[in-house]
C-alpha cells in the first residue's frame, strides 16, 4: 500500500484495519520511502532558499488504535 | 439481496470476533506454496528488486527469513519468502505470495469503534539501530520527528513499528506539518521535505 502524503500535513492519515499476531501472522508494519527518486538526480527537492538538496522523508509517528470486534461494516457505508 | 448483504456481514462480523479471540491464528493467504529444494527460482518478468534481506536479522528462521521483493514497474510486486528457512520433510524451501496491487491513496477513515490510543514503537530499521533514521526537536508529533533520505528505489531505509500486543489495529501514521505538502509556482517546493513524500506499508 503506498499512502501519498503529498497535500496532508499536520495530521494523522490512516493505514486501514489489519490485524497483527506472532507468527506467522503481522509482526508489525514497516514504513519507507518510495519516492522512487534518481539518487544522481537531486532536482527533486528543494530547500527554501531554492538549492537543490536530497529529498527526506518525515515520516514522524505511527501508532495503533484497536479495535473492537462489535463494529459496523463498511458495507453500511456504500451508498 | 438483503439476505446475500446480511450474510456478507454476518460473516464479517465472525471473522473479526475470531481475529478478536485469537489474533494469531493462521488465516491462511492468497499465495501459493512450492515445496522446491535447492532449484533455481525465475523471476516471474524483468523487474527492480526493491527489497531483499533477512525478515529478522537476529532470528532468521523467524517470519519470512530471507526474502526478496521484486517490482515489475507495472504496478505488481511479487514477494517471495521463506527462502532460508530450516528445511524439512514437510517444510517448503520458499513460499510465493503477496502479488500486491498498489492502491491509490486513500485518506477516508472507516466508520468503527475506536479504543485507546496505545504507544508506538519505533522497533528496528537495518542495520540496528536505524542509522539512517535521525530525531529533530521541535517538530513533528511530540517535537521528537524522525527523517530519513529518500534513496531512489531501493527502499533500505525503512524501520518497522509493533503494536504492544497481538490484536487487531488500525495503524495510522503522522504527517508533520514541516512537510511542504505543495509546490510553488516553478516547481519548488516550500520546505526541507520533497512534495512526493509516501509511505508504504508491508507487507
Amino acid at each position: 500500500m503506498i499512502i501519498d502524503q503529498q497535500g496532508v500535513y499536520n495530521r494523522w492519515i490512516s493505514l486501514g484495519i489489519h490485524p497483527f499476531g506472532r507468527y506467522p501472522a503481522w509482526v508489525g508494519i514497516w514504513l519507507d520511502d518510495a519516492t522512487t527518486e534518481n539518487p544522481a538526480d537531486e532536482s527533486h527537492c528543494w530547500n527554501s532558499q531554492g538549492q537543490s538538496v536530497w529529498c527526506q522523508i518525515g515520516v514522524d509517528a505511527v501508532r495503533f488504535l484497536p479495535v473492537s470486534p462489535l463494529f459496523l461494516p463498511l458495507i453500511l457505508r456504500s451508498p | 439481496m438483503e439476505f446475500v448483504v446480511g450474510t456478507a456481514m454476518g460473516l464479517q462480523s465472525l471473522i473479526m470476533i475470531a481475529r478478536w479471540i485469537n489474533p494469531d491464528a493462521y488465516e491462511g493467504h492468497s499465495g501459493y506454496d512450492f515445496a522446491l529444494t535447492y532449484e533455481p527460482v525465475l523471476a516471474a518478468a524483468d523487474g527492480v528488486v526493491i527489497r531483499a534481506g533477512w525478515w529478522d536479522w537476529y532470528h532468521r528462521s523467524r517470519g519470512y527469513g530471507l526474502f526478496i521483493e521484486i517490482d515489475y514497474q507495472n504496478g505488481y510486486s511479487t514477494f517471495w519468502d521463506e527462502q532460508g528457512r530450516w528445511v524439512g520433510p514437510s517444510a517448503p524451501v520458499f513460499e510465493a505470495s503477496h502479488i500486491v496491487d498498489d492502491v491509490p491513496p486513500s485518506l477516508s477513515d472507516p466508520f468503527f469503534r475506536k479504543g485507546h490510543t496505545l504507544d508506538n514503537r519505533l522497533v528496528a530499521c537495518p542495520p540496528d539501530p536505524c542509522p539512517y533514521w535521525y530525531s529533530v526537536t521541535g517538530q513533528g508529533y511530540g517535537g521528537d520527528m524522525l527523517w530519513t533520505y529518500g534513496n531512489d528505489e531501493v527502499r533500505d531505509y525503512w524501520a518497522l513499528w509493533i503494536p504492544p500486543h497481538p490484536g487487531i489495529y488500525e495503524v495510522q501514521v503522522f504527517v508533520p506539518s514541516e512537510h511542504p505538502n505543495m509546490r510553488q509556482p516553478g516547481g519548488l517546493a516550500t520546505g526541507w521535505f520533497p512534495p512526493w513524500t509516501t509511505c508504504r506499508l508491508f507487507p
